[in-house]
């Protein structure tokens, strides 16, 4: 067992909530089951969208890849079970912007039964990109939330020396026990998949950091890392300890850069549940199409830990553990500080899915009428990545985006804990959500306008080599006219009328093939342009 | 209900912090009623009224949701920290007239709660001194200088109908308050330590004043200790006079009092 000597470091701000986390922890993960209908989302990740392989009416079998990834940074997905492909086609996602995105439908036929799966049994000798080309083609994301491609993750660029690799178990969003549960159940799994990502990176110091609220948890991971050199390190209960920044604060003192990433200072941080996909998907060779799921909320009587395939709707999931949903009632993918809301149960889970909340009011303290702001400062205070709150709202209010961004808006990672201590109950974090998809809006405008801009200077240029060329064709045909002339006056006096007629022939042909260009020119000002460009 | 992240609050809120304030302030208006007299209850009680009035018409005047604001709690810490700030024999116009200046001047004209540049009490303050400095000036001394009884209906009568008790002349029982007293007796050419023998100083700004300063820093610190307020401003302020006051006082004892004096008196 490694002792756990580690000096810890604070962040900055930060609160103590209740965690309302005992109630889904008293029954075993259990299985969900296999839904009649599944839905796969082509974009359960960040980066490019996954394209379809299939076809509709397809059979596939469960962990058939069904989509393939669409670009470097981006993931394929797989059918989380054996059935019929009845639809490709956007379906609502449980996404903050309630938009569609293209999604496959599978009508299961009960079987559940797998592709022929190759699994790898001397795994831990085995060649490094192999490995990662194992972790890219099962489609793992990171599970904590973001769901960045993990092959991506674990090939840092060159310039960056990785020396930590760090695990996050902290899981400090009240209500969410999944990765608790998953480290009680299955720690060695996590442990075997951190000793793979381990080696993947060629780290030495690798060490998993959970909050001290999981004893058993801890424990178990303690049990399972011996003899292995990972460190495993309780950490103070404090939102948001599982930020990335944040709990890399705490193991290591070390700062993140602004609007940086961890690789810049020699660290990759991955969860724990990320590292059980791992380790199922180099061992065993199975694709990511399943994950557990915190089913919880005063809305349901038997709170609980659900292993769910991927694509499993909500309410199929609430269906397993005694829901008395009301009107009041709120459906909430995630925890009560960040997770989305959901407008009906009909959603799909997606990779990121780690928890649905159903929320009584009860479970929504304290809302209060939004009143002026006071200037207490007490969002300065609790802001773990010490911006000013404050300030960032009365710009985000004024539209003043440049100033906001004096203020690093960028690096607000929208934990909410502002907006939870406001007395004056201001929804900061929307404002900045609101700033930060303005300024996109207004970067996606300007460079489109540069491309506009671009493409008129490169007309007005054509049109002058234009005028230039033909000036100077001119003065060569009018000099090459003179020679002749001067050469054989004789000769020229014989110049056939046929001659003649032809030379005219030709000059009306060049003007009318010049007419027509310029007027395709004109239609089609993009595709020149386009040309040119490239 | 929030239909955005976070759904969970804490139980602050405005009203929240405005109650903290009050209720912090009450030790302090207790032992100055105490010390000072029924006068300072008047005052108080009027500056009450006549600030959630004002608050309400403000409010109604700009189309601002009437019950929301008023129940927010801000006017009657208003109304409070104006009316500990006024001597203790005043006609009721004089808390009347801040209270109403300080929420429609002070605090609606700038914009409302939140958007108010001064505190609105001070603002009121500053304007009384200004348009009323006689009346400003001139304090009850405290119960332990007092050669005279002035009760509830004498404070009243004077109050609202300008009457003293027969014999008592307005000049005659009220004085300047310490940190006057002793500029004035400065420049008539006195030392501090000669002046500080003197009935209305001794022990931490003297009588009646050092308790009621007292009762505010306790309060302070229960308001530090609910995390109403942050340590920067108050320490930064007190810390600043009392460093200030030390520092002359060190250099030239004779013409300057000390830091205790200064932190602890009005």
């Amino acid at each position: 067992m490694v002792a756990t000597t580690r000096k810890l470091h604070h962040f900055h701000g930060g609160v103590h909530m209740p965690g309302h986390k005992e109630a889904s922890t008293r029954l075993p993960v259990a299985a969900a089951g296999v839904p009649e209908r599944i839905v796969i989302a082509l974009q359960q990740h960040i980066g490019a969208p996954a394209e379809p392989v299939v076809k509709v009416g397809d059979r596939v079998l469960k962990g058939q890849m069904i989509g393939r990834a669409g670009g470097y940074v981006s993931a394929p997905v797989h059918a989380s079970s054996s059935g019929t492909v009845t639809a490709i086609e956007p379906l609502p996602v449980p996404h903050p912007s309630g938009l569609t995105i293209p999604c496959v439908v599978i009508e299961t036929d009960g079987e559940d039964r797998w592709v022929d799966l190759q699994p790898l049994e001397e795994y831990s000798e085995a060649d490094v990109d192999l490995l990662r080309a194992r972790i890219r083609d099962a489609g793992i994301v990171g599970l904590g939330g973001a769901a960045f491609p993990t092959a991506v993750k674990l090939t840092p660029p060159a310039d960056a020396a990785i020396d930590t690799l760090i695990i996050n178990g902290a899981e400090c969003e009240p209500y969410i026990t999944c990765d608790d549960m998953l480290m009680r159940e299955r720690p060695e799994e996590v442990i075997q998949g951190v000793a793979i990502m381990r080696r993947i990176l060629g780290v030495r110091e690798c060490v998993v950091g959970l909050e001290d609220n999981k004893p058993e948890a801890f424990r178990a991971l303690q049990a399972a890392a011996a003899g292995t050199g990972i460190e495993v390190v309780q950490v103070p209960t404090i939102y948001p300890t599982g930020g990335e920044k944040q709990l890399i604060k705490v193991l290591t003192g070390k700062e993140v850069p602004s609007r940086g990433i961890p690789a810049q200072i020699g660290i990759v941080c991955q969860n724990v549940a990320t590292a059980a996909a791992v380790y199922r998907s180099v061992r065993h060779g199975e694709p990511l199409i399943s994950r557990i799921v915190t089913v919880t909320g005063g809305a349901v009587r038997e709170p609980r830990n659900l292993d769910t395939l991927i694509g499993t709707p909500m309410e199929h999931l609430l269906g397993r553990c005694d829901p008395h949903l009301t009107p009041e009632d709120k459906l909430i993918m995630g925890g009560p500080m960040m997770g989305i809301p959901l407008r009906d149960g009909s959603l799909p889970t997606v990779k990121a899915t780690n928890c649905l909340l159903a929320a009584t009011p009860g479970d929504q303290p304290n809302q209060g009428q939004t009143m002026p702001c006071i200037r207490c400062g007490e969002c300065t205070r609790v802001c773990p990545v010490n911006l000013l709150p404050q300030q960032m709202y009365w710009h985000a209010r004024a539209r003043e985006f440049d100033k906001i961004q004096d203020y690093n808006l960028f690096d607000c990672i929208e934990c909410g804990c502002c907006s939870y201590v406001c007395p004056s109950h201001i929804p900061l974090v929307q404002y900045y959500r609101f700033a930060k998809t303005e300024i996109w809006d207004q970067e996606r405008e300007k460079k489109k306008a540069d491309l506009a801009r671009r493409r008129h200077e490169f007309k007005q240029m054509r049109i002058e080599r234009e005028k230039r060329e033909k000036a100077e064709r001119h003065k060569a045909a009018a000099a090459r006219a003179t020679a002749k002339t001067s050469a054989g006056k004789a000769g020229a006096e014989a110049a056939t009328d046929a001659d003649k007629q032809a030379a005219i022939q030709a000059a009306m042909e060049r003007a009318r093939a010049k007419r027509e260009a310029a007027a395709r020119a004109e239609a089609e000002p993009k595709k020149t342009a386009n040309d040119a460009d490239a | 209900m929030a239909s955005n992240p976070p759904y969970v609050h804490t139980s602050g809120s405005v009203t929240r912090d405005m109650s903290l304030v009050v209720a912090a302030l009450i030790p302090a208006i207790a032992v100055q009623i105490w010390q000072f007299g029924w006068g300072v209850a008047v005052n108080v009680s009027v500056a009450l009224v006549v600030a959630l009035a004002t608050e309400a018409l403000m409010l109604r005047l700009r189309r601002r949701p009437v019950g929301v604001f008023l129940g927010d709690g801000s006017a009657v810490v208003t109304a409070l920290l104006l009316a500990i700030c006024l001597p203790p024999l005043v006609p009721w116009w004089l808390p009347a007239v801040g209270a109403a200046l300080a929420l429609s001047l002070g605090k609606h004209l700038y914009g409302g709660l939140g958007y108010n540049i001064f505190n609105p009490a001070m603002a009121g303050y500053v304007i009384l001194l200004i348009a009323f400095p006689p009346e400003m000036t001139a304090w009850l001394p405290p119960m332990a200088l007092r050669e005279f009884h002035f009760g509830l209906g004498d404070h009243l009568l004077f109050a609202f109908a300008g009457q003293l008790p027969s014999g008592l002349d307005i000049d005659a029982i009220t004085m300047a308050t310490p940190l006057d007293h002793l500029q004035n007796s400065l420049s008539a050419g006195g030392t501090v330590s000669e002046i500080m023998t003197q009935p209305a100083f001794g022990g931490y700004g003297g009588p009646g004043w050092g308790m009621v300063n007292a009762m505010l820093l306790l309060g302070g610190l229960a308001l530090l200790a609910t995390r109403v307020i942050s340590w920067h401003v108050p320490v930064g302020l007190l810390g600043a006079l009392a460093v200030m006051a030390g520092l002359f006082h060190g250099l030239e004892p004779d013409r300057f009092a000390g830091a205790g004096f200064h932190v602890f008196t009005f």
